[in-house]
């Protein structure tokens, strides 16, 4: 979808999205037309505004989170991968593995 | 929703709206879904508590509420929604979002697992470079006719720029991927160089035109006869008929601004009759006893 309609699923003025672009909490693709936004940006855009309206985060508190919060998916995602690739091993493989990493754990 | 909306904000049944809100925006913080990407309870009872917040947080809602004329229902919303988490997952593997400087610093250089977990950060998430805008001053005649210039950009390295013949000021040349570097290969940025045209001494540019005066002397303007005029693209030789006046207009054609597609625009001159810079004896003597010059009135057309 293109600027307009972002700004009007959203209910925000153009003003509020040049912001969230300029700090970096919203990256649209760009297309020969210009902005495209997709779902996702929606569903963070509303996230950008649950964290102002609903929780009173100010502008500083919003570029934290969104920072950690994108730090958070990438690791999940990592750990997901390395989740799925330790269920795919031979079940003895996967137990030994899962020995070492208490073992490491109780040591620390 | 089943619950008691007070119970479910933990707040008394008197408390003051402030702390309504003050309580609702703690639990926000807790329970939000985006906030607890792993916890599938969380939207259940971010659900509750922003249906309890609707009633209470309104005065007007929590008064029917307490005057019993609405249920704890009242307040909530059957709306769907996605949250980003459900698009989290596949974000990070090549979205803009991605970022992997949580595992920075796992694994070592270069073993395997440097670029397992670096993995995510070389995805496909390939974005052109920003734009950057420079302005650069021209010469008129440079402008014109074309020229080949350096530009040194504030980020260090100098440019060839190349001036297209027939520039104009106000003009912004494109310098394809000479902007900022582009994210994850992706292409560059350009350079977007904003043009100055400084103003020249005599010619003055006309959309595709050049206008300017050309200073004869009073021999050619009465007798006529060749005369070399500058132009921008060099000078020329222009016949002018006897008697020509300061104020006529001569057009050269195809002396003007070289146009898109290999034409020129025209050059307009317009005469004006210099005076010898000291007085001539012999000519005061003779304009003195010109009788036709006495006759001559040339104000006639202002009136009075």
């Amino acid at each position: 979808m293109d600027d307009r309609e972002f700004r009007k699923s959203l209910r925000i003025d153009v003003t509020v999205l040049e912001v969230w672009i300029e700090q970096g909490w919203l990256v649209p693709h760009m297309t020969h037309e210009g902005r495209a936004f997709r779902d996702a940006d929606i569903a963070r855009g509303r996230l950008i505004l649950d964290l102002i309206d609903t929780m009173g985060v100010n502008e500083a508190g919003v570029d934290v989170v969104m920072e950690l919060l994108d730090q958070v998916h990438g690791l999940r995602g990592t750990l997901h991968d390395l989740v799925d690739v330790i269920q795919a091993q031979s079940p003895d493989l996967q137990y030994r593995l899962l020995a070492e990493i208490e073992d490491t754990t109780r040591r620390r | 929703m089943s619950g008691d909306p007070y119970q479910l904000l933990g707040v008394k049944r008197d408390a003051a709206q402030k702390d309504i809100q003050s309580a609702y925006r703690k639990l926000a913080k807790k329970l939000h879904p985006d906030l607890n990407p792993g916890n599938k309870q969380a939207e259940e009872k971010f659900k509750e508590v922003s249906a309890a917040y609707a009633i209470l947080g309104d005065e007007e809602q929590r008064a029917r509420f307490d005057r019993g004329e609405i249920d704890a229902g009242g307040g909530e919303k059957a709306q769907q929604r996605q949250y980003y988490r459900d698009y989290a997952g596949s974000e990070g593997r090549g979205g803009p979002y991605q970022n992997s400087s949580g595992f920075a610093d796992f694994g070592g250089a270069d073993d395997i697992f440097s670029s397992f977990f670096s993995r995510r950060g070389q995805g496909s998430a390939q974005m052109k470079g920003q734009d950057r805008r420079f302005s650069m001053e021209v010469d008129f005649l440079d402008a014109i006719n074309g020229t080949k210039t350096q530009v040194t950009l504030p980020n260090g390295p100098s440019l060839d720029v190349q001036i297209p013949p027939g520039t104009a000021d106000g003009q912004t040349l494109r310098l394809r991927g000479k902007g900022d570097p582009g994210i994850n290969g992706g292409p560059a940025g350009d350079a977007l160089i904003d043009i100055k045209v400084r103003p020249h001494k005599f010619y003055v540019r006309d959309g595709d035109d050049i206008r300017f005066d050309l200073p004869i002397s009073l021999r050619e303007a009465v007798l006529g006869g060749k005369v070399r005029v500058p132009t921008p693209s060099g000078a020329v030789a222009i016949t002018l008929s006897p008697n020509s006046n300061t104020g006529k207009v001569m057009r050269l054609k195809g002396k003007g601004v070289p146009k898109r597609g290999g034409e020129h625009g025209d050059a307009y001159v317009t005469l004006k009759i210099v005076l010898p810079d000291a007085a001539d004896a012999e000519l005061t003597a003779f304009v003195n006893s010109w009788a036709a010059g006495e006759k001559q009135e040339p104000r006639t057309s202002m009136g009075g």
